[in-house]
């Protein structure tokens, strides 16, 4: 991934507090991108770090239904509500939708900035995330079809002896495959084998001829 | 012994059988002259029946002789009845000719008391012994006849073209059978009995005189017509019932209860339900001061005048009254009623019917009241709503002020400060702040709705319109409202869309103000009154708590409010209205108890046109 800075996007349909509110975050020493438009916003889109600031209230695309386009193409970018007055269902739809924050438009500075801190390291932890995720499972892609019946019944805690019947090979082959696949997913012991299953979270995607029943 | 001895007092029993019952009836119901008049005929023929069998039994001509003159009158008193009697039964005949019946049976009937002769024989010479069928033999006169007999055949005939003529008449006016039952049967009973008569008079037959043989079928004619007005009205009787039955039952289902009050004698007839509703025991009697001591006392005066402007001249008459039941509880009825009247134009009687609509007063109460929080709810939302736009309109300028405000103090922190930026942020706040000015500005105008359209208008107008709107929220908050116009009040120039929302605001003050007094002491009087020679003032004051003076000074200052809910514009707007009216408007505290708001505006010049026709 690139090491490049996390940028803050700013949408506001008002150009005068576009500017005011770009200038602030730029003093404050974040590297800030401004558009008038949802739709502009989205045109340029990339997956990079950052967050969005969005005012709820504008033409075209409003802040919640960018939102909304935003976490059904995927992207997990934080979102920041700003609005002339919070009312509480528009509030409450906007957390649900998992909005990072919601304030007012004369919130105090220390608000706003604190907010896309904390948006901004949910964008790194998120990002971190899905960088050792995809890691792990290229590990996993790893694995011949062989070793992946034999993992799934290791984490089901069972014996090199019954492996061998079930899968009808020979107890010592059991035994080579399971150092081959402690080897290719670097574990040492079959608790953290176990773990790093659970962490990948894609048991069934990756090993779905589960043998049912044998 | 024969037949005859049988036959005769039968036709004499059936005669004073028919007659007694019509004598019965008649004394209890009409046609009453009728009814007597056939009773009368039907005893006479009765009588008759009797004596002329006695004269066909006669063995000696002085039994002839005495016999004669009485059976003469009898038939004379039958044709007198009978005419008498298609006269009132069929309200219609030829006067003349019923007159000219008793007349000209008079002159015969003279003969039968004149000594020596009598109406039939001049001279009777014998008794000759008949045979007839069944081997029965009577005797008959022989003798020499009376040429004056001929008026006693004129007098029948006469009867007999009255009748005709009188059952023509009859049968145009629509009573057609009628007309041929008795008028047929009567004709033709009576022209057999006359002819048959006239037959055994001149001897050319030998047969017993069947004279009371006529008459009965006569009076079974008459008596057909006279009971089927007993049957008819058997009938309606029957139908009567039916319809009180049904009515009951409309009534009862209805929730109806139905009086009547006798005004003459102060009795008043009630049903159950009737006595149920108003709360008096079904067996006590009842008058008018019992039925008063029932209704509630607030609105007993109105009954009591309701109840006697019905008795001088109303006719029908509608009114709604609380009563007050045995068990404390309060009912609502609704009662309506009718007078009825006596010749002299005097009420005796009324009746009517009473209702329960106590459930139907309580949900308008309650629609009452829902319309008055309905009303302070629009109000509200239409503030909130302003409020709403107002923060939205003015949080973008003011938002990016303060941002920009806050990228300066940042921008200041570093070194060098970067000055380019920190003048373009300040060209940028001074920017905002006048858009922000620009937002209050649009504001202003919005509320103010400046343009003043005036008309010359009736100040009542005015006051009416506004009693309109405000008089059911008053009544369901407990609020005496007065309402008061001097007399020949001048035109004012006004606009009175403008002028309305004035005083409505004034009111509506007025009423919040007097809130939370207790209920007996919540007033609100408007009154207008000429100001000078120049203005109209109008007043509005309540009787609530009253201001401080500082409040006074305050109160038409903008957002400046008491309430905990208000926005402190109405009284503000409304100055700027009367303002531009060229009017005045203050408010001062009352003497007692309350505030006083006044404002004034200028009269029309004369000339000026009324509002209605633009021209």
């Amino acid at each position: 991934m690139s090491e490049s800075a996390p940028v803050v996007h700013v949408v506001d349909d008002d150009a005068s507090f576009l500017t005011a509110v770009s200038r602030l975050l730029r003093a404050a020493g974040y590297e800030v991108r401004t558009f008038s438009k949802a739709e502009e916003f989205l045109a340029q889109l990339a997956d990079a770090p950052g967050c969005l600031i969005a005012d709820l209230q504008m033409p075209g695309l409003s802040g919640l239904e960018l939102q909304a386009v935003l976490s059904r193409a995927g992207h997990s970018l934080p979102v920041i509500f700003l609005t002339g007055q919070g009312d509480i269902p528009t509030t409450v739809r906007a957390m649900r939708q998992g909005a990072e924050d919601f304030l007012t438009k004369r919130a105090p500075k220390e608000a706003l900035l604190e907010a896309v801190d904390r948006a901004l390291a949910r964008d790194a932890r998120q990002r971190a995330e899905r960088v050792r995720l995809r890691e792990l499972r290229a590990r996993f892609d790893a694995l011949t079809p062989r070793e992946r019946d034999v993992l799934r019944q290791v984490v089901q805690g069972r014996q090199n002896k019954q492996i061998a019947a079930d899968l009808n090979i020979n107890e010592r082959t059991v035994k080579l495959h399971r150092t081959a696949i402690t080897t290719k997913l670097e574990v040492r012991s079959v608790a953290e084998l176990t773990r790093l299953v659970q962490a990948a979270g894609a048991f069934e995607e990756h090993l779905p001829t589960f043998p049912k029943g044998q | 012994m024969n037949w005859m001895t049988i036959a005769w007092p039968m036709a004499a029993a059936a005669c004073l059988t028919l007659g007694l019952i019509e004598l019965r009836v008649g004394i209890a119901q009409p046609p009453r002259a009728a009814r007597l008049l056939f009773s009368l005929s039907a005893f006479a023929i009765a009588v008759f029946s009797g004596m002329e069998l006695a004269l066909m039994r006669a063995d000696s001509v002085g039994e002839f002789e005495q016999l004669l003159p009485w059976m003469d009158a009898l038939v004379g008193v039958v044709m007198v009845s009978l005419t008498a009697f298609i006269w009132v039964f069929f309200r219609t005949g030829n006067k003349w000719l019923a007159f000219a019946v008793p007349g000209l049976y008079a002159v015969a009937l003279v003969f039968d008391f004149l000594p020596g002769s009598d109406m039939t024989y001049r001279e009777i010479t014998g008794l000759k012994t008949v045979e007839t069928f069944g081997g029965a033999t009577f005797n008959v006169a022989e003798g020499v006849p009376n040429p004056w007999n001929a008026f006693a055949y004129l007098a029948a005939l006469v009867l007999i073209i009255f009748v005709v003529d009188a059952s023509v008449r009859l049968w145009r006016r629509g009573g057609r059978r009628r007309a041929v039952v008795v008028g047929g049967g009567v004709t033709l009973f009576f022209l057999l009995g006359g002819v048959h008569t006239a037959l055994v008079d001149t001897g050319l037959v030998r047969t017993p005189y069947l004279i009371s043989w006529a008459y009965l079928c006569v009076l079974i004619a008459m008596g057909h017509e006279l009971s089927a007005d007993v049957l008819a009205a058997a009938q309606l009787s029957r139908q009567l019932q039916d319809s009180e039955r049904r009515m009951d039952l409309a009534s009862d289902a209805a929730g109806l209860g139905l009086w009547t009050w006798d005004v003459v004698s102060d009795q008043i007839w009630a049903t159950s339900r009737t006595r149920s509703l108003l709360g008096f025991s079904e067996s006590e009697s009842l008058s008018l001061p019992r039925f008063l001591s029932a209704v509630h006392p607030d609105d007993r005066e109105a009954v009591r005048g309701t109840i006697e402007s019905a008795l001088n001249g109303g006719r029908d008459h509608e009114l709604e009254y609380r009563v007050q039941l045995p068990d404390g509880q309060t009912r609502w009825i609704a009662a309506r009623g009718q007078a009825d009247r006596n010749d002299a134009g005097k009420t005796v009687l009324m009746r009517g019917v009473v209702l329960d609509i106590s459930a139907r007063r309580r949900s308008e109460q309650e629609l009452q009241q829902a319309r008055g929080q309905l009303a302070h709810v629009a109000r509200v939302t239409m503030l909130g709503q302003l409020g709403a736009a107002l923060a939205h309109e003015l949080g973008q300028p003011l938002g990016a002020i303060l941002r920009n405000a806050e990228a300066a103090e940042l921008f200041l922190q570093h070194e060098p400060p970067d000055l380019d930026e920190l003048r373009a942020i300040l060209a940028d706040i001074r920017e905002d702040d006048q858009r922000a000015g620009e937002v209050i500005e649009r504001l202003r105008a919005l509320l103010k709705r400046r343009r003043i359209d005036p008309h010359a208008l009736a100040v009542s107008d005015l006051l009416a319109n506004c009693e309109a709107l405000i008089r059911a929220d008053a009544a369901a908050r407990r609020i005496q409202l007065e309402i008061e116009t001097a007399p020949g009040l001048p035109m004012v120039m006004g606009d009175r869309v403008h002028l309305q929302q004035v005083l409505l605001n004034l009111v509506f003050n007025a009423m919040d103000a007097v809130e939370g007094e207790p209920a007996g002491a919540r007033r609100v009087s408007v009154q207008a009154r000429l100001d000078g020679g120049r203005n109209v003032e109008v007043s509005v004051s309540d009787s609530g708590h009253g201001m401080t003076p500082e409040r006074l000074e305050l109160a038409f200052e903008p957002f400046f409010t008491t309430k905990a809910n208000g926005m402190g514009i109405g009284l503000p707007i409304s100055r700027t209205i009367i303002d531009a009216h060229g009017g005045r408007i203050w408010a001062e505290s009352n003497a007692d108890k309350g505030a006083t708001f006044r404002f004034t505006l200028p009269i029309a010049e004369e000339p000026v046109p009324a509002e209605a026709p633009a021209a």
